[in-house]
């Protein structure tokens, strides 16, 4: 029993919250949304150059062969910026069903140009809407328990507005056809949308995590009756309350990424207490934060509204908190005893 | 990271479930806080000693087997699956057991230690005072140095344990010009010592709790002073992130109380009960909560064995295992409808289920070792950095 993670799982992940840093600012994101766009290009190229999005991929179609365990703490980072790229599509999904699809199913060089980041796909897989899919080249998309592969040109799309205007929702009408048929393994899908819900708990808690220390920030300056409104005891119990949910939430979903990568036989419930969990951190988290900053954090000026429109967002989809607690209750009623010796 | 149970683990885990079921006894016996009962939980912890599962994670000169946290977690997992009987000198081994470790002499740790781990030797705390309860550093017992001794005077209370204990670890005030956390020393109190009244106090539903404890000019060997005179605070803060941290509270009480919980939902089922789905989801709730302290626990333990130690944020861990005790609970109770408020002794309460005793136990927990709200201004200030004043 080791709960550590590596140096180089920690060093990547590090070197890719700097990137972020720099590249996925408030003001960033801000001109994303006023151009209606569903992407930044140039994050996107720095993330493929970077490896992240092929992270997943074999090594010798150019990926870096790397787990769900090895992804985590890097979803953490994209969640903490409120970086808004389809990589959970791309490398949660896309990529480990297409390169482990039947021989000769899939074109290679189109493997390849996915693990690159030079071509781009979305997903309905493990989620009701495409993320930027007026933006891809592909979408990988379900029929039937079947897998279908099309251009985007093929199929025709309708936009969900999201409450999060970094995130462009998309219903897709489309036709399977025999031509759009891609022979891959079940277990491949059944593995990429637990390891999509991961990523999304990952990414939920980092959101939480900035709405927590940004509110930290904002309290202990904001003055009112001539004195930081956080030394009150009502603000630090929300906030202790907060950092409860986050630090209990964590290793359930760096547990669940493990789950998934040795294929525990407890994955599937693992990645549900995961989600669960992280769901309900990250709307305390967004709740807490509104709160503790009263009217300014109300306001479409302040940045705030960014983390809070994410956490919403985040804890909803891949299985919002109730959708989970049926995986968890299920599995516990069958067999209870199993889950507490594990 | 590899969150998979090693070889020697799952062997030392099969070892004490084997032990467990070998030896736990077969009959229920009186409550520990009454005189007999005290007496009965004694003759276990000598029976766990003989084969060294009183303190496990203890060196082995102090009749431990030295094992690691990790399988001391299982140690708990186990003994509280087991129903075996609850250990009467949990304040000893887990409150004043690390302090020793830490501050005692080689002196005190060789009188004190073995007798501990045996049983022969049973411990209360002597902290709050009828004044003092969140406030600690507010405390007024004296201990003024008289040549070889300490002479005290003053009143301890809500000491578990206190009405039966062989010692008591106390805080006191040695310098009575002293204000706050100057001053204070931690003593080691024999409870027999000429001097001391004991008068126990039951809880709120009669059964027998805690007691009082008086002392007048009752007399105490300077020799029994663990750390510095005036280092009390200092000592008694080693203690202190034992209570609320791992030590007192390892997940094992949780985990089996989640899984009686599933247990009553699937009796109250097989008895066509209707249970309304929300009340369904606070269960799965409760159990997805037990486990996430189970892992909070096995990460943190992780930390603590290669070198990393725990400070302000063993307040989280006091919040959450609290709270979720007082939820598991409340949720049973709910499931019980009608019977919720049966005590186990009448006749249509469920037996095995004992929700509402339970319920009072855990009601406990968020006020002792340092209330749940002053956590939370610990986790505050301490953790998340923000202002005090």
């Amino acid at each position: 029993m080791d709960f550590r993670f590596t140096e180089t799982q920690r060093l990547f992940a590090g070197a890719v919250g700097e990137l972020l840093d720099k590249e996925c600012t408030p003001s960033i994101l801000r001109a994303m949304t006023e151009g209606n766009d569903s992407s930044i290009q140039p994050l996107w190229d720095s993330l493929s150059s970077m490896g992240v999005i092929g992270m997943t991929g074999p090594e010798e179609y150019g990926g870096l062969g790397m787990s769900d365990l090895d992804l985590v703490l890097i979803m953490e980072e994209i969640g903490r910026v409120a970086c808004p790229e389809t990589v959970i599509e791309q490398t949660c999904i896309g990529v480990p069903i297409l390169s482990n699809a039947v021989e000769g199913a899939v074109d290679e060089s189109l493997i390849k140009s996915l693990i690159s980041g030079e071509q781009r796909l979305s997903t309905t897989l493990g989620s009701a809407y495409a993320l930027a899919a007026d933006s891809v080249d592909y979408l990988l998309l379900e029929d039937n328990n079947e897998i279908h592969l099309l251009p985007c040109s093929e199929v025709e799309t309708v936009l969900q507005k999201s409450v999060d205007e970094t995130r462009r929702l998309f219903s897709i009408k489309w036709q399977p056809t025999k031509h759009t048929l891609v022979e891959v393994h079940p277990d491949t899908v059944r593995k990429s949308i637990l390891s999509a819900a991961t990523a999304t708990a990952a990414q939920a808690l980092g959101v939480a995590t900035h709405l927590l220390e940004t509110t930290i920030s904002y309290v202990k300056e904001r003055e009112q009756f001539g004195k930081p409104v956080g030394i009150n005891q009502a603000i630090k119990h929300h906030l202790a309350d907060t950092g409860k949910a986050i630090e209990f939430a964590r290793p359930m979903v760096h547990r669940a990424a493990w789950a998934l990568s040795v294929s525990d036989p407890e994955e599937q419930v693992a990645v549900s207490m995961g989600k669960y969990l992280a769901s309900k951190a990250v709307n305390h988290a967004c709740r807490t934060a509104l709160q503790c900053h009263g009217a300014i954090g109300y306001t479409m000026e302040y940045d705030l509204q960014i983390w809070l429109k994410r956490g919403w967002a985040l804890a909803a989809t891949r299985g919002d908190a109730i959708a989970h607690i049926d995986v968890i209750g299920r599995n516990i009623l069958n067999d209870e005893q199993n889950s507490v010796n594990g | 990271m590899d969150l998979a149970f090693s070889t020697s683990e799952m062997e030392f885990r099969d070892e004490i479930r084997t032990w467990l079921n070998e030896h736990k006894p077969s009959k229920k016996w009186l409550p520990m806080d009454t005189e007999i009962g005290f007496e009965q939980h004694r003759t276990w912890e000598h029976e766990l000693f003989e084969s060294k599962w009183s303190v496990p994670n203890w060196p082995k000169e102090y009749g431990g087997r030295d094992c690691s946290l990790i399988e001391w977690l299982l140690f708990e997992e186990e003994y509280y699956l087991s129903r075996a009987p609850g250990r009467v000198n949990t304040n000893g081994i887990t409150l004043l057991g690390p302090t020793l470790f830490e501050w005692g002499t080689q002196d005190q740790k060789d009188r004190f230690l073995l007798p501990m781990a045996q049983g022969k030797e049973i411990w209360a705390q002597g902290w709050s005072e009828p004044n003092t309860g969140s406030d600690l550093a507010s405390l007024s017992t004296t201990a003024i140095k008289h040549g070889e001794n300490y002479i005290l005077n003053g009143q301890k209370t809500w000491c578990s344990r206190g009405a039966w204990a062989d010692w008591i670890f106390c805080i006191v005030r040695t310098d009575p010009e002293s204000r706050r956390h100057s001053g204070l020393s931690y003593l080691l109190v024999p409870a027999d010592a000429p001097g001391i009244t004991r008068r126990p106090v039951s809880r709120l539903d009669g059964e027998p709790a805690f007691a009082e404890i008086f002392f007048d000019n009752c007399q105490v060997s300077t020799e029994n002073l663990l750390g510095g005179e005036g280092e009390g605070w200092n000592v008694a803060m080693a203690t202190a992130s034992s209570e609320r941290g791992l030590n007192l509270r390892a997940p094992g009480r949780f985990l089996a109380a989640a899984n009686q919980l599933v247990n009553l939902y699937k009796r109250l089922l097989r008895e066509n009960k209707k249970i309304p789905p929300e009340l369904f989801n606070k269960i799965v709730d409760g159990y997805t909560a037990a486990q996430a302290y189970r892992w909070q626990v096995f990460s943190k333990a992780s930390s603590l064995m290669h070198g990393e130690t725990m400070g302000a944020e063993a307040s989280y861990m006091k919040i959450f295992w609290s709270e979720l005790d007082v939820d598991l609970h409340a949720t049973a109770l709910e499931l019980l409808a009608e019977r919720g408020e049966l005590l186990a002794s009448a006749p249509d309460a469920i037996p095995g289920h004992d929700w509402m005793s339970g319920y009072l136990f855990s009601l406990s927990g968020p006020i002792y070792a340092g209330t749940n709200e002053i956590q939370r201004n610990i986790v505050a200030e301490r953790v998340l950095g923000l202002p005090r004043k």
